[in-house]
């Protein structure tokens, strides 16, 4: 039976959550997790991205895609916390975006979700990030991530 | 601890004044029912106290000043059932503080106790002259676990206790979290209880049982008034 708006919401509040959480949330919750992407409480929107992330589905993958650009940063943020939950080559376009965020937090967590199997402009961007990004931190951990996938110097 | 300017013209309107209860006493504590004026709370016989400061990492607005009386109002009134006096520290704005930018998203990482990320392990060294059995709640903007987002995180360093928790209006969260770092450590599966693993409470306030008093009361946070 298709869950409703409500217990859609209630599964997503668990205060410490673990990954039990998502449990039966597919495909047929993806419009209910769509208007959870408008929830007034900004965890809540970041609950439906991390959701959707795991729904391998065009329809949750072309929501997610349009959710770089949500005013929200906390739901950019968790967006790109989720980007490790989709397949590469859907997640190239995504990441690129989000790695050249204005937001701090978003980058930061794009860095992190860089993987080995994304492709050639996602690798330079976080190469741009290591050489010139205002913020110290961002830069150290572009390195960190350039170090790990062993495309920087000793 | 609470204003009575804050509070009283709406008990005043409910006839809820707690016994006591009289105008002019000033900064009042819960002890169990009965409201306790500061000045003579050491000579009263609320057995123990915790002190609990705020430290935020967005910039203190009306929302977040709002946010923080709202949830600490809320745990005073639900740990004095249980004879648990909760004292306010202090509260600092960490937003402009430059090398804690960064953090205002922060990694948990697992979130377990005992278990802490370098992003956690430097936020919770900004103590700055918080006691050592005193709590601090840090309030960032987003906090990412391995697995998903979460509202509240009480995974803290040896010897710097205290939690972690984003804005929201579930109205429990940081009593939630406190309850954590004073011991309580098992969820529950009620809704109607305030270690309910989910921030979706029924029958509020939420409850806290004699045990979950008792071993609060028993944590080295928990101090004589």
């Amino acid at each position: 039976m298709p869950k409703t708006l409500e217990e859609l919401r209630n599964q997503l509040s668990a205060i410490e959550p673990d990954i039990d959480m998502f449990d039966g949330i597919g495909p047929s919750e993806i419009p209910l997790l769509e208007q959870l992407l408008q929830d007034e409480e900004a965890w809540m929107a970041s609950r439906a991205i991390f959701a959707l992330s795991r729904i391998p589905d065009p329809k949750a993958l072309a929501i997610l895609s349009h959710e770089v650009s949500d005013p929200r940063p906390e739901v950019k943020v968790a967006l790109a916390a989720s980007v490790k939950n989709l397949k590469s080559s859907d997640a190239n376009d995504i990441l690129l975006k989000l790695l050249n965020d204005t937001n701090i937090g978003v980058r930061k967590f794009a860095i992190q979700a860089v993987s080995p199997n994304h492709n050639v402009s996602v690798r330079e961007m976080l190469k741009n990030l290591e050489m010139q990004d205002p913020i110290p931190p961002i830069r150290d951990s572009a390195k960190d991530k350039l170090r790990e996938l062993k495309l920087s110097g000793p | 601890m609470f204003s009575l300017r804050d509070t009283l013209a709406n008990r005043l309107a409910n006839h809820r004044l707690p016994k006591g209860y009289r105008i002019g006493m000033g900064i009042m504590v819960l002890c169990g029912r009965r409201p306790v004026g500061i000045t003579t709370l050491r000579n009263s016989p609320c057995p123990e106290s915790v002190i609990v400061h705020f430290k935020s990492l967005l910039p203190i607005d009306n929302n977040i000043n709002q946010f923080i009386k709202t949830q600490l109002i809320a745990m005073q009134r639900l740990f004095a059932e249980g004879k648990i006096a909760v004292l306010p520290g202090t509260t600092e704005d960490l937003s402009n503080n430059p090398n804690l930018q960064i953090l205002q998203n922060l990694n948990v990482g697992q979130c377990i106790s005992g278990t802490t990320t370098q992003d956690q392990n430097t936020l919770f060294s900004n103590r700055n002259d918080v006691g050592d059995n005193e709590l601090v709640v840090y309030i960032v903007a987003t906090m990412i676990s391995n697995v998903t987002s979460a509202i509240g995180c009480a995974a803290h360093p040896a010897g710097r206790p205290g939690a972690v928790v984003v804005q929201t209006n579930r109205r429990w969260v940081v009593a939630h979290e406190v309850g954590h770092v004073l011991g309580l450590r098992v969820h529950s599966g009620k809704s109607d209880d305030l270690m309910f693993v989910n921030a979706g409470w029924t029958n509020v306030p939420p409850d806290l049982s004699d045990n979950e008093y008792s071993t609060m009361l028993k944590s080295s946070l928990t101090r004589p008034c």
